[in-house]
C-alpha cells in the first residue's frame, strides 16, 4: 500500500502542527496550508489522496476552496474533509453541491479523523478491488 | 325728497287725508246729483207745457193761425207768455214745408230749423240737434187741421236747460257743503279717538320689534282690541317658550361642539406624538387620515394624499402592493409585512407594515376602514443581522482556541505524551490558548457591557503617570519572553484626569499587547504621555510588522482579522482593539492609528482635560 498524501488547510499554525504530527505518526504523508490559497495552489501542483479544511481562513476559505475545486475538478476522486460545527446549517447548504464531501464535528480529535480516513480509503480500495481483477 | 314727504305725510295722515277726499267727493256728488234732480224737474216741467201748448194749438183754426201782415196772432201771445230763457221758437208751416206764421228768441234762425229738419205731421216729441250757439232744442209738434184735414204743422221749441247752478240755489248748496266739510274733522277726530289704542299696540310691537324683545303687551283695552292683545300676549308666551327651547338647545349644541373640538384636537396630537406614519383607509381604500410620519416613511405630504387612492399616490412598488388590496373587498384579516424598499434613495431601507381592520362600532360584521401602521425597521433588522453575525464570530472565536486545546489534550493523552519535547509544547500551548480565551471572554464581557449600556463607567481623578506606568509594567512582563525593549516615558507631573482607571488599564493593556503580538523579536515598544493646553495624549509606538492602509480602516471593527498572514500566524480574536476604542470614546476621548507597514504602528490616546474644554471639544 502506497502512502497516503493528506492536505490540511487551516489558519491556526497549531492545528496543523498537532494533526500533522498525529497522521504522520499514523504513517500519512502530511502537507500543510495555512490558508485556502495556498491549499489550491498546492492541489494544481499535486492532488493529494484526501484534503482535510478549516473553513474560516484568509483569503480563500474553506467554502471557496470547495468551490473552486468543483469546478476545476469535476471528476475529483479524493474526498475532502470539511472541519465545521455540526449546528451550522448554512455550511451544509453550500456543501450539497460539492461531491465527495465529508464533515467532521469541531473541535476536532485526531482520532476520530484518522478513524475517517481510515475507513473512507478501505471502502474506497474495496470498491476498486474488483474493477482490478476484472478483464 | 318731496315724494318721500309726500308719502310719509300720506302715512301719518292717510285717514284724515281720506276722510278730506271723501268729503269733497261726496259734496261733488251731493251738489251734481241735486243740479241733476232741478234739471229733470225742468225738462217735465217743459215736457208738460209743450204738451198741453201743442193741444191747445191744435184746436185753433188753421185760418187763425197764419199770420196776417205784422200780427202773428196766437203764436205771439204763446211767445209772450213763455218764459224768454226757455222759449225757442213756435212755427207752422203748411204742407210744402213753406213758414206760414212764426215767432222765435232772437238766437234761433227758423228758417234754418225748418229747411234743416222736416216737420213731424202729428203730435210728437223730439231733441234736436244745437243750434248755432250749441243748445238743444225740445220740439213738440201738432197737426194744424182745416175742415177736419190736416194741411200743415204746428212746432214749438224750447232750449233744454244746461247743467249748472241757479243763483237760487246757491244758499242751499252752500249749506249742504258746510255741513259735511264741517262735519268730516269731527269724524276724523272720532275716528282718531277710537284708533288710538291700535296705534299704541302697533308702536308698542314695534318697539317689542326692534327691541327683539317677546313681552306681554300692556297697553289697556277694551272690546276686540282687548281680545286681539290677549291673543297676541298668547302668541308671544308661546314664541317666548319655543325661543327658550332653542336658546338651550342651541348651548347644548355649541358645548357638545366645543367638546367634540377638544376630543379632535387632543386625538389628533395623539396621533401627531406617535412614532409611526398612521394611515386610516376608508372602505374604498381611500386615505381618510394621516399623520405627518406618513412623510418621511413614503415620502407624500399627509395633506396631498387624502381622498385618494393609493394606487395615486404611492411611489413605493412594495407599500402599493400592500395597500392597493384594500381598494377592493377584501377579507378581515389582519395583514403584516416588511417591506424591502427598492425605490432609487430608499433602497435597504426596510418597513414594517400593519393594517388592522376597523368594525363598525353598530354591526361589528361590518368594516367600515383599515388601521394601517407604518414603521422604519432599517435599524432593527441591520441591529438583528449585527446581532447574528456577533454570535456567528463569538462561537468561532471560543471554538478556534477549544480546538487547538481539544487536539492537544487529545495528542498528550494518546502516545505523543511520552515525547518531552511535545509535552512542554502541548503546555504552552495549552497555556496561550487559555489566556487567549480568558482574554477573548474578558473583552467580549466588557465590549458588551459598554454597548448594552450596562457599564457603569466609575470615574475618579486619577495620576495618569502611576496608572500609565502601572498598566504598562503589568502588559510588558506578559512579553519578557520576546526580547522586546521596552520603554516609558510619561512625566511625573501629568494633570490628573477623571477616568475609571479599571478601564483605561483595560484599554492600555490591549493597545500595548497589540503591539507585543505584532513587534517582532528585537523591536522597541514605547509608551510616552504629554501635556497640551486642552488634552493629555498618550502614545503607543512599536517597531512592528505595521498595518496597511486598507486594515487600518478595519482594525477597530470587532471580530475583524487581517488576511496578512503575518497577522495570522499570530492569534488573535478581533477584540482587544474595539474594546480600547470603546472604552476611550466612553471617556469622551479619541484613539486613532498611524503606521508605516514594516516600520511600525502608533496608537494615540487622546483624552480632554475638563469638562468645559470637553465640551468644547465635542
Amino acid at each position: 500500500m502506497t502512502t497516503k498524501r493528506i492536505l490540511l488547510a487551516d489558519d491556526e499554525a497549531m492545528v496543523l502542527r498537532v494533526l500533522r504530527l498525529q497522521l504522520e505518526k499514523a504513517g500519512y504523508a502530511v502537507e500543510t496550508a495555512k490558508n485556502g490559497e495556498e491549499a489550491l495552489q498546492r492541489i494544481r501542483e499535486a492532488a493529494p489522496d484526501a484534503l482535510i479544511t478549516d473553513i474560516e481562513m484568509p483569503k480563500l476559505s474553506g467554502e471557496e476552496l470547495c468551490q473552486i475545486l468543483q469546478s476545476e475538478y469535476p471528476e475529483r476522486v479524493f474526498p475532502v474533509f470539511v472541519a465545521t460545527s455540526l449546528t451550522d446549517v448554512r455550511h451544509r447548504e453550500w456543501a450539497q453541491a460539492i461531491t465527495n464531501v465529508h464533515f467532521l464535528e469541531k473541535p476536532l480529535s485526531a482520532r476520530q479523523l484518522l478513524m475517517a480516513l481510515a475507513e473512507y480509503f478501505r471502502a474506497a480500495e474495496a470498491s476498486a478491488a474488483p474493477a482490478q481483477v476484472e478483464p | 325728497m318731496l315724494g318721500g314727504r309726500l308719502a310719509e305725510l300720506w302715512n301719518r295722515e292717510r285717514m284724515g287725508l281720506t276722510m278730506i277726499l271723501a268729503s269733497i267727493a261726496v259734496i261733488g256728488v251731493t251738489v251734481y246729483l241735486s243740479l241733476n234732480l232741478r234739471n229733470n224737474e225742468q225738462v217735465e216741467n217743459l215736457r208738460n207745457q209743450g204738451a198741453s201748448i201743442s193741444r191747445i194749438l191744435a184746436d185753433v183754426p188753421f185760418s187763425e193761425l197764419r199770420a196776417r201782415q205784422q200780427d202773428h196772432g196766437p203764436l205771439r201771445m204763446l211767445q209772450l207768455g213763455q218764459d224768454s230763457d226757455e222759449f225757442a221758437y213756435a212755427v207752422v208751416v203748411n204742407g210744402d214745408g213753406e213758414v206760414l206764421n212764426a215767432v222765435n228768441s232772437p238766437a234761433v234762425d227758423v228758417n234754418a230749423v225748418v229747411s234743416g229738419v222736416s216737420a213731424d205731421p202729428w203730435f210728437g216729441e223730439r231733441e234736436l240737434k244745437a243750434f248755432s250757439d250749441g243748445r238743444k232744442v225740445l220740439e213738440f209738434s201738432a197737426p194744424a187741421l182745416e175742415q177736419e184735414k190736416v194741411v200743415g204743422s204746428i212746432r214749438i221749441g224750447y232750449f233744454l236747460p244746461t247743467l249748472g247752478l241757479a243763483p237760487g240755489q246757491m244758499p242751499f248748496i252752500a249749506s249742504i257743503a258746510l255741513t259735511i266739510f264741517l262735519l268730516t274733522p269731527l269724524f276724523y277726530f272720532m275716528v282718531r279717538r277710537e284708533i288710538r289704542p291700535i296705534h299704541a299696540v302697533n308702536d308698542e310691537i314695534a318697539s317689542r320689534i326692534s327691541g327683539g324683545e317677546f313681552n306681554s303687551c300692556t297697553i289697556e283695552a277694551t272690546g276686540e282690541l282687548r281680545e286681539f292683545i290677549d291673543r297676541f300676549n298668547g302668541f308671544m308666551e308661546l314664541a317666548r317658550g319655543k325661543i327658550e327651547g332653542l336658546e338651550r338647545d342651541n348651548t347644548e349644541l355649541v358645548a357638545s361642539q366645543k367638546l367634540l373640538g377638544y376630543r379632535k384636537l387632543r386625538i389628533e396630537a395623539v396621533l401627531k406624538a406617535i412614532p409611526e406614519a398612521i394611515l386610516i383607509l376608508g372602505e374604498d381604500g381611500s386615505v381618510s387620515y394621516a399623520n405627518d410620519m406618513v412623510k418621511s416613511m413614503l415620502r407624500v405630504e399627509p395633506g396631498d394624499i387624502l381622498h385618494k387612492l393609493p394606487s395615486q399616490w404611492c411611489l413605493h412598488e412594495e407599500a402599493l402592493n400592500f395597500l392597493s388590496r384594500f381598494e377592493k373587498p377584501s377579507t378581515a384579516n389582519f395583514y403584516s409585512e416588511t417591506l424591502r424598499l427598492t425605490s432609487p434613495g430608499d433602497a435597504q431601507r426596510k418597513l414594517s407594515i400593519k393594517a388592522y381592520p376597523l368594525f363598525s362600532p353598530q354591526d361589528p360584521e361590518v368594516i367600515f376602514g383599515r388601521l394601517v401602521l407604518l414603521r422604519d425597521v432599517t435599524r432593527e433588522a441591520l441591529a438583528e443581522e449585527g446581532r447574528g453575525n456577533f454570535v456567528a464570530h463569538v462561537s468561532h472565536e471560543l471554538k478556534t482556541p477549544l480546538n487547538t486545546l481539544a487536539l492537544y489534550a487529545e495528542a498528550l493523552q494518546g502516545g505523543q505524551g511520552e515525547d518531552e519535547s511535545f509535552r512542554i509544547e502541548a503546555y504552552n500551548v495549552i497555556n496561550d490558548e487559555v489566556e487567549r480565551l480568558g482574554s477573548l471572554v474578558d473583552n467580549l464581557l466588557s465590549i458588551t457591557k459598554i454597548e448594552m449600556g450596562n457599564l457603569k463607567i466609575d470615574k475618579q481623578r486619577v495620576r495618569l503617570h502611576d496608572l500609565l506606568r502601572d498598566a504598562f509594567k503589568h502588559v510588558a512582563h506578559s512579553g519578557k519572553d520576546k526580547n522586546l525593549k521596552f520603554q516609558l516615558d510619561v512625566p511625573a507631573e501629568l494633570s490628573t484626569v477623571a477616568v475609571d482607571k479599571d478601564l483605561l488599564r483595560i484599554a492600555i493593556n490591549n493597545i500595548v499587547g497589540n503591539a507585543i503580538k505584532y513587534t517582532p523579536a528585537g523591536g522597541r515598544i514605547t509608551l510616552t504621555a504629554e501635556e497640551t493646553d486642552t488634552a493629555i495624549e498618550i502614545r503607543v509606538k512599536d517597531t512592528g510588522i505595521g498595518i496597511s492602509a486598507e486594515d487600518s480602516d478595519k482594525i477597530f471593527q470587532k471580530f475583524y482579522r487581517s488576511e496578512s498572514d503575518q497577522v495570522r500566524e499570530v492569534g488573535g480574536h478581533g477584540l482587544g482593539l474595539p474594546l480600547a476604542k470603546e472604552i476611550v470614546e466612553l471617556h469622551r476621548g479619541q484613539l486613532s492609528v498611524s503606521s508605516e507597514p514594516g516600520a511600525g504602528s502608533e496608537f494615540l490616546i487622546r483624552l480632554w482635560k475638563d469638562r468645559a474644554l470637553l465640551k468644547q471639544a465635542v
